[in-house]
């Protein structure tokens, strides 16, 4: 639910709540005003009558008497003043409306009188009715203005935290640059870009630490490695060692060969990722491509490939030209590798996309995985699993788009560039 | 033939220095930066192997210095880095090759020869094997003085091997020499075998002996008979 929809739930809810306490109340304070000024009314007419009677000793007349009945009765003993509320019959309405009494007695010419000033009292019913209408007229205009003056002012003040979420949401943390905010003018959102910017700056140096750090690991695995296999290669030079430890030695020096080339490609996949390749030019691809066909064409015809290429002629592309070494080499190389005897490899190139396809074996790979590192789908016994990562993520570098697909038992990988 | 290595990993130069030993170069060590300086001022080597990153200074700097001195000396850099810069830079610089650790000690081998051949001897560049005659610049290979025609990797392969004789040459090792860091195990070692085989046919086909041995489970040699 957005904030401008909350916030004006609240604001309605408490609205109601307090509107309709302030009605009662409003209500109750309106009726006892009304009921006040009428018993004062009644009092004052009291007053009047007595007034006569004292000057006059005699009954005044009925005309004196502003708005209501006057009834009198004669009486033996004299009465305290009651006043009561009343309902008489309103012949007009025939109905039985809300009246308010006065009752006292008094003397006239020697005789004791009850008198009885009676008024019209309000309605409760029209009291109640015009005071809803009002306050829910009231009620309704200032929901409205609310409404609007809330969706205004959110716009405006909020503008800030949105173009905050907009730079938070373009920020690539890969892209090594670091994120700016304008002043708004506003405490707490300034706060809040300071805040985001500290911790963009921390990310940014545990980030490129951590780079670096991997970076720095492999290198150093490096001269180990190399130690390890120029030793090995000399120990294998001694033909004087039983075969059996021969052996031995030399599947020790093949697994440190794996370790060699494990260690080179996370390192090329970790320098793809920082960008390290950053020298693009315009390459001539369709013949990087045929230069690549031929240096594995003997493996091609090793395994009695049958390679069918329709290359576009004159199609460059943008790239670094050791990456793009390395992406036909692999593409190419798998091609083979997972091929069958007597097979097929076709490499299809237009102005803006690469296809290799390759038969294999009938098993479709599950697209999401083959790219992935170490993937079950790649790893064997003589295969680093890194080959198809590799090219994906110098893909992801140039935002090229690659995808694998099997059909017509046809595995195919193509890049659109 | 006398080699500099500069290389601070003793272990590593130790391995080094023996199989070229083997191979009948003399060899010298320098440990830093500092002693490679003053070798390379006091003695014209025919090659210098060149580990860049040395702890007291930039292996580079040691290039410029031999490049002022016009020597024929031949420069090989080796490095743990594999930066693109670096090698770029470095063979701006004037050296003649750039091999990354780790590296097999055959190919460190090839490259050596393949240097000095290129410095050292300006007009007759040739190889001489008993009845083999290569001629690396027009890469032409004549058995008895008859051209026998080579495949491109036939080639490479004939010229690794001439380059290491009695030298063990495993199969790990040719497959790199061959097709660098593209090619995964298992696949490749049919091809070099299928490879050795043509080889080993052409050459005999033309009278040559047969020097190409195979050297159950590790690799192969050409033997000197």
């Amino acid at each position: 639910m957005k904030l401008v929809t909350k916030t004006s739930l609240y604001y309605l809810v408490i609205l109601i709540l307090f509107f309709s306490l302030g009605s009662i109340l409003f209500y109750i304070s309106v009726n006892k005003i009304l009921n006040e000024e009428l018993n004062e009314q009644l009092y004052t007419e009291k007053d009047k009558f007595l007034n006569y009677v004292s000057k006059n000793d005699e009954i005044p007349p009925l005309s004196s008497l502003t708005d209501g009945y006057l009834s009198l009765s004669k009486i033996n003993k004299k009465i305290d003043d009651v006043l009561k509320d009343t309902l008489m019959l309103e012949k007009a309405e025939d109905e039985l409306l809300p009246y308010k009494q006065l009752a006292f007695s008094t003397e006239i010419k020697k005789q004791l009188y009850e008198i009885r000033i009676t008024k019209p009292s309000v309605e409760k019913d029209d009291l109640l009715e015009s005071i809803l209408n009002s306050l829910g007229i009231l009620f309704l205009l200032l929901i409205i203005v609310l409404f609007i003056v809330n969706r205004w002012l959110t716009k405006i003040l909020w503008k800030s935290f949105y173009v905050t979420l907009n730079n938070l949401n373009k920020y690539d943390l890969r892209a090594h640059t670091s994120i700016t905010f304008s002043a708004t003018g506003i405490y707490e959102f300034d706060q809040l870009n300071l805040e985001v910017k500290r911790m963009i700056e921390k990310i940014n140096l545990h980030y490129s630490n951590l780079k670096d750090f991997s970076e720095n690991a492999s290198h150093e695995i490096q001269t180990p490695l190399a130690i390890i296999q120029n030793k090995l290669e000399l120990i294998l030079e001694n033909d004087n060692l039983p075969a059996i430890e021969l052996k031995k030695i030399h599947e020790i020096y093949e697994t440190t060969n794996r370790l060699t080339k494990l260690n080179k490609s996370l390192l090329m996949l970790s320098k793809i990722d920082n960008q390290q390749f950053g020298d693009v030019e315009l390459i001539l691809f369709d013949e990087l491509v045929e230069q690549k066909l031929l240096f594995f064409e003997d493996m091609i015809g090793f395994r009695k490939l049958n390679l069918e290429k329709n290359l576009v002629r004159d199609s460059y592309i943008k790239i670094n030209i050791y990456l793009a070494d390395v992406l036909l080499s692999n593409l190419i190389t798998n091609a083979i590798k997972h091929n069958i005897e007597g097979g097929k490899i076709a490499v299809i190139l237009t102005k803006n996309k690469i296809e290799i396809s390759n038969s294999g074996l009938p098993k479709t790979l599950i697209s999401s995985k083959i790219f992935e590192r170490f993937s079950k789908e790649n790893t064997s016994h003589d295969s680093i699993g890194l080959g198809l990562a590799i090219v994906k993520q110098i893909c992801t570098s140039y935002q090229f788009k690659i995808n694998y697909s099997y059909s017509k038992n046809l595995h195919t990988f193509s890049i659109e560039f | 033939m006398k080699i500099l290595l500069v290389e601070d990993e003793s272990l590593l130069a130790d391995t080094i220095i023996t199989f070229l030993q083997k191979e009948g170069f003399v060899c010298e060590i320098a440990k830093n930066y500092f002693e490679a300086e003053a070798n390379v001022s006091l003695f014209e080597y025919d090659c210098v192997l060149i580990d860049i990153g040395l702890p007291d200074g930039n292996g580079l700097h040691l290039i410029n210095q031999l490049k002022k001195q016009n020597t024929k000396t031949g420069i090989i850099i080796i490095s743990a880095k594999n930066s693109l810069e670096d090698k770029i830079l470095g063979l701006d610089l004037g050296a003649d090759d750039y091999l990354a650790k780790p590296f097999h000690l055959a190919e460190l081998n090839s490259r050596i020869k393949s240097v000095i051949r290129r410095r050292n001897f300006s007009g007759n560049t040739e190889i001489e094997f008993n009845e083999i005659t290569i001629n690396p610049e027009q890469q032409e290979v004549k058995v008895f003085n008859q051209t026998i025609v080579l495949t491109k990797k036939e080639y490479d392969l004939l010229l690794f091997f001439i380059s290491n004789i009695n030298r063990l040459l495993t199969k790990e090792s040719i497959a790199e020499h061959l097709w660098g860091d593209h090619i995964s195990q298992a696949d490749s070692f049919d091809f070099i075998y299928s490879h050795i085989k043509n080889l080993r046919k052409k050459l005999v086909e033309k009278g040559c002996h047969d020097y190409l041995k195979t050297i159950y489970g590790s690799g192969y040699k050409f033997m000197k008979l």
